[in-house]
């Protein structure tokens, strides 16, 4: 076998130049192949970060059914003490509880509508970027709240605050359905999230503000947990079901299946991939082919010598076929070489995508995308290389296994 | 076609050196000669003399390392690449011992061919092609393809070819190596018969004594060098 | 002749010949389909969310983009209303009256949803747009009844039915708290979130009775006859108003499409680039080979007298021809699947594929369009890749040495 691949080698050393341009179109298509997979990728995680970090966290602990009616009438009671301490105990992720409802939130002749969260500050800057993300003002701290106003404390999205004409500072009443009604607030501080959709319509206020608001006592409606590895996702939402008390009855769900129209979209985006790398492998194979077709004809003597010598056609095909695996390793290995620090280096600097930040925001995507390759990204890829190579090796082969030796001796 | 007994090509001192990693070799040292219009001229000399290098550069395929051809009286040493292509197309025909026929062209387009970068137009090239194919008996065969015709086929072919554009001096570089005696025998007939009755000059290269034994003057390489340089009567 | 030449000697090896205009075909065919889809779908889908709901053209008072509130309502005046009717290019117009609010269900006033409150003249919506293309016209609200159609999922998670009756609160026009009973006339289900999930469609009348908004509405959109004839309906409507209205187009109205729209074409130029480049070195192997074999032809050449530009010229004339073979076979192969494209336009069957097109509130449905400019672009762009992939080895050929004519056949 070593020698089979010493001579597959030194014929491919004998035809440099139709190997190097074989070899360039390879690495080409394969860095090319791996960058859009990597930009995908990252496409994909810019969403899923955003949308995890924003609202969604990696987990959601509700009252059982919330997830196919959200409605405020299905709670978790007592600020969701039990289940937090539950979580905590366990040392299972960062948790927050929250009371999420719709609302409308009203300046004098201005009206938007509106999902107002009652959040816990403290705990809610351990599973959420937005009490960091913001551009204007602070962040709902108690003590402020008493200091700056006798108005509860409010804090919205840029996007909503431009509509509503609203800055720091400002008066906005908030309306909800029940009896309560309404209330007055103040805004105490203005977030961009990076997703036009979110800060349009996402605004915080305290939890016992929010539970006065919706008229809900001490009760929140969702329990958000931020993993410090999103893979664990499935495990901890399996010991989660098993740690809860049955009563009152709750569910836990992953970000995936709550949304689950984002990782559809994002399966879409791999899909279309696929689709792309087939092409390209289908373009290079007719490259490899073409060049082994040559390099067959060229040696049709040679090997009408080896055949006369009592070489077997099988071990000719597989002689052709190995120059093809050659050929293709090589390229694959030397565009991984390229692709994997060109990927590691723009996922450290992110590719600026501002030309098309209104449809990233409105889709929920921020306008900095950081490529990135997961191991379990390299096997799919390097193994169509090595489809591809065998397929276009394969009628070579045939043709330099099913030479006659007489005939071959006789070409010129 | 110029003036009988006029120089058409001269070597003045001409040496070629090749270089080939450190090894230089001299294939050529110091050679003089003149061809005149009408001549007859066999190049000869065993293996390795410098008969294909003087060729070369005698017919401006390759530049001397140093000394002058002169062409015409024109010297070739100081033209372009393009200059020197027109040169040859105008004044030199060549046949090569391997025939060189374009694989893919009939006999009458290989013809053609030179007519064509001569930019006569397609009628005259066509006449003209035809005619020379018609005296060297190739009538039958214009619209073959050279990997159909036989190697005197091909050769004549390539004289023909050589000869269609009038040149003022035709190189032959063993033209008969590659054929069977009779079928050499018959193209130097031919090639006798264009010398004397139409003033063609011929230089060959050859170490084929049936084509010395043709030639009105034969010039004996060595080494590099003429060995010897004899006319003889027709 | 030279072109019989170049021609003939593509003949010479027939197999390499044959494989790498295979792969230009290959790359003509994906080039062109692939840019027909994107040029069909992308002329749908406009059309489709433009005809939605946002119109070729739209006025309104200057702000309204900015702010989109109620205080940036115009009034709809009788001359104003003349103006619009006289306009010249524009096939009709229908007013709206937007608000945000909330819409509580009726039985239990606890349980409400944020809600987009349209007030529209369903006549003229039925005209102009699509929105109520899937409703009876029992199901759309009357004027001086107050009725109200519900998008689907809004209704839903409300829990609500056509006949049953919802509460809908807002500030009116001048900041007071307005609160009023209406009957759900049916439920519309577009495919759009932003409707499904949260319109409510009323009549304007009753939306402006509601909102004591007199003859105020938000803004009114204009239908052009096409797309292309917006910037000229926008100019007549800008010519005929006095100052102060604000007068956008659909390109304006719709960025976040358009700008997803480019991004796909992007990524279409981007990966057909990538194939050209594949595709490119392939053709180069080809022609380097043939060229590589033939030292000995190209030595002939120059010694009978051509000169190194014309063997140049002689290789590009083979790629070409060669490339062109190609995107002949390509054409012949693209063409008539086009048509029989462009005719059935495929839906989305796989119910992923489907759910993550709706996302982008699109229409899950692949249209082609046929278009002889990108057949003809296609076509220049693998012929120029032709010349750059024949250009080192017609380099190689022009620089090639005539003596090599002096050397023993191989």
């Amino acid at each position: 076998m070593s020698a089979l691949f010493r001579i597959a080698w030194r014929n491919l050393l004998r035809g440099w130049r139709r190997s190097a341009v074989v070899l360039a179109s390879i690495v080409v298509g394969l860095t090319a192949c791996f960058g859009i997979l990597a930009w995908t990728v990252g496409l994909g995680h810019n969403g899923i970060d955003l949308a995890v970090r924003t609202h969604l966290a990696h987990l959601a602990i509700h009252a059982r059914g919330y997830h196919a009616d959200s409605s405020t009438d299905r709670r978790i009671p007592g600020d969701g003490a039990a289940v937090l301490s539950a979580v905590e105990r366990e040392g299972l992720g960062a948790a927050a509880p929250r009371l999420v409802g719709d609302g409308l939130v009203q300046t004098a002749r201005r009206n938007l509508s509106a999902v107002i969260v009652g959040v816990d500050a403290a705990r809610e800057s351990r599973v959420s970027s937005v009490p960091d993300s913001l551009v204007e003002g602070a962040y709902l701290d108690a003590a402020a709240h008493r200091w700056a106003s006798r108005l509860p404390p409010i804090v919205v999205g840029e996007e909503m605050a431009r509509r509503l004409g609203a800055e720091v500072g400002d008066k906005l009443v908030l309306r909800v359905p029940g009896d309560a009604g309404a209330g007055a607030f103040r805004v105490r501080g203005i977030y961009r999230s990076g997703s036009s959709a979110f800060d349009r319509s996402f605004v915080y206020v305290t939890l016992a503000d929010a539970q006065t608001l919706f008229a809900l006592g001490n009760a929140v409606t969702e329990i958000a947990l931020l993993l410090s590895d999103a893979a664990d996702a499935p495990q901890v939402q399996k010991r989660l079901r098993g740690l809860l008390a049955a009563e009152p009855p709750l569910e836990v769900l992953r970000w995936d299946e709550r949304q689950p129209r984002l990782a559809q979209m994002i399966e879409l985006m791999d899909q279309f991939s696929w689709v792309f790398y087939a092409v390209v492998f289908a373009a290079m194979a007719f490259g490899i082919a073409n060049a082994l077709l040559m390099s067959v004809y060229e040696r049709i003597r040679e090997f009408g010598l080896l055949r006369s010598m009592g070489l077997r056609g099988s071990r000719i095909l597989l002689l052709v076929l190995v120059e093809s695996f050659l050929l293709t390793g090589l390229g694959t290995g030397i565009g991984l070489g390229l692709a994997v620090p060109l990927v590691a280096w723009l996922g450290e600097v992110g590719i600026g995508m501002g030309w098309f930040s209104q449809a990233l925001g409105e889709y929920g995507f921020s306008d900095r995308i950081y490529p990135e390759l997961r191991p379990g990204d390299f096997p799919e890829p390097i193994g169509m290389a090595a489809a591809t190579a065998l397929l276009a090796g394969l009628w070579p082969a045939l043709r330099a296994a099913r030479l006659r030796p007489a005939e071959a001796l006789r070409h010129v | 076609m110029s003036e009988a007994g006029a120089i058409v090509l001269e070597a003045r001192e001409v040496s070629k050196v090749y270089v080939s990693g450190t090894v230089r070799t001299r294939a050529l040292d110091g050679v003089s000669l003149r061809v005149s219009s009408g001549e007859r001229v066999a190049l000869s000399g065993p293996s390795g003399s410098g008969k294909t290098t003087l060729l070369n550069l005698l017919g401006t395929l390759d530049r001397a390392s140093s000394g002058r051809i002169l062409l015409a009286g024109q010297d070739v040493g100081r033209l372009g690449e393009a200059e020197l292509a027109d040169l040859r197309l105008a004044r030199l025909g060549f046949v090569f011992q391997a025939y060189n026929l374009v694989p893919v062209l009939t006999a009458l387009e290989n013809v053609e061919l030179v007519l064509l970068l001569q930019g006569v137009r397609p009628a005259e090239r066509r006449r003209r092609a035809e005619l020379a194919l018609d005296d060297l008996g190739l009538g039958e065969l214009l619209h073959t393809r050279p990997g159909e015709m036989s190697g005197g086929q091909q050769q004549r072919v390539a004289v023909a070819r050589a000869i269609v554009s009038e040149p003022e001096i035709v190189l032959a570089d063993e033209p008969t190596a590659n054929l069977d005696s009779k079928t050499a025998a018959s193209l130097l007939d031919l090639m006798q018969q264009l010398n004397e009755e139409r003033g063609v000059t011929f230089l060959f290269s050859t170490h084929d004594p049936r084509v010395m034994e043709r030639a009105l003057r034969v010039i004996r390489l060595l080494d590099g060098r003429i060995e010897s340089d004899e006319r003889r009567a027709p | 002749m030279l072109g019989r030449l170049a021609w003939r000697n593509l003949g010479r090896n027939r197999r390499r010949t044959g494989l790498t205009a295979a792969a230009g075909a290959f790359a003509a065919l994906l080039m062109m389909l692939a840019l027909a889809l994107a040029r069909g779908s992308h002329e749908y889908w406009i059309d489709q969310s433009v005809r939605l709901y946002p119109g070729h053209v739209r006025l309104a008072l200057a702000g309204y983009e900015e702010h989109g509130t109620l205080e940036y309502g115009m009034r709809l005046s009788p001359a104003l209303r003349s103006a619009l009717d006289a306009l010249p290019g524009s096939v009709g117009w229908a007013p709206r009256l937007e608000t945000w609010g909330l819409a509580v269900q009726d039985a239990d006033g606890s349980l409400g949803r944020g809600a987009w409150i349209v007030g529209v003249d369903p006549e003229r919506e039925r005209e102009l747009t699509r929105l109520f293309d899937g409703l009876g016209s029992a199901e759309l609200p009357e004027p001086g009844a107050p009725g109200a159609v519900l998008g689907a999922d809004l209704a839903r998670a409300l829990g609500v039915r056509t006949g049953e009756s919802i509460l809908l609160l807002t500030g009116d026009y001048y900041g007071s708290q307005a609160a009023e009973r209406f009957r759900v006339t049916g439920t519309l289900s577009v495919g759009d979130p932003r409707f499904d999930e949260r319109a409510v469609l009323t009549h304007v009348g009753d939306m402006q009775a509601f909102l004591d908004a007199g003859r105020t509405v938000s803004h009114v959109v204009l239908f052009a006859p096409t797309g292309e004839r917006a910037d000229d309906l926008a100019r007549e409507l800008s010519a005929s108003l006095p100052g102060g209205y604000e007068i956008l187009t659909w390109p304006e109205l719709v960025p976040d499409l358009l700008q997803m729209l480019l991004l796909d074409d992007a990524g279409n130029w981007l990966s057909l680039s990538i194939l050209v480049v594949v595709v490119g070195f392939g053709l180069l192997n080809t022609v380097l080979m043939s060229v590589l074999e033939r030292r000995r032809e190209f030595g002939t050449l120059r010694a009978l007298g051509m000169r190194p530009r014309a063997v140049f010229g002689l290789v590009l004339i083979e790629s070409l021809l060669l490339t062109s073979a190609g995107i002949a076979a390509g054409l012949a192969i693209a063409v008539p699947l086009l048509l029989v494209l462009e005719r059935n336009p495929i839906p989305l069957t796989g119910e992923q594929l489907a759910a993550a097109v709706e996302t982008y509130h699109l229409d899950p449905v692949l249209v082609f369009d046929l278009s002889a400019a990108q057949l003809l672009g296609t076509s220049a762009v693998l012929l120029v890749v032709a010349l750059m992939a024949a250009l080192p080895p017609a380099l190689r050929a022009a620089r090639g040495q005539p003596r090599e004519a002096m050397r023993e056949p191989t």
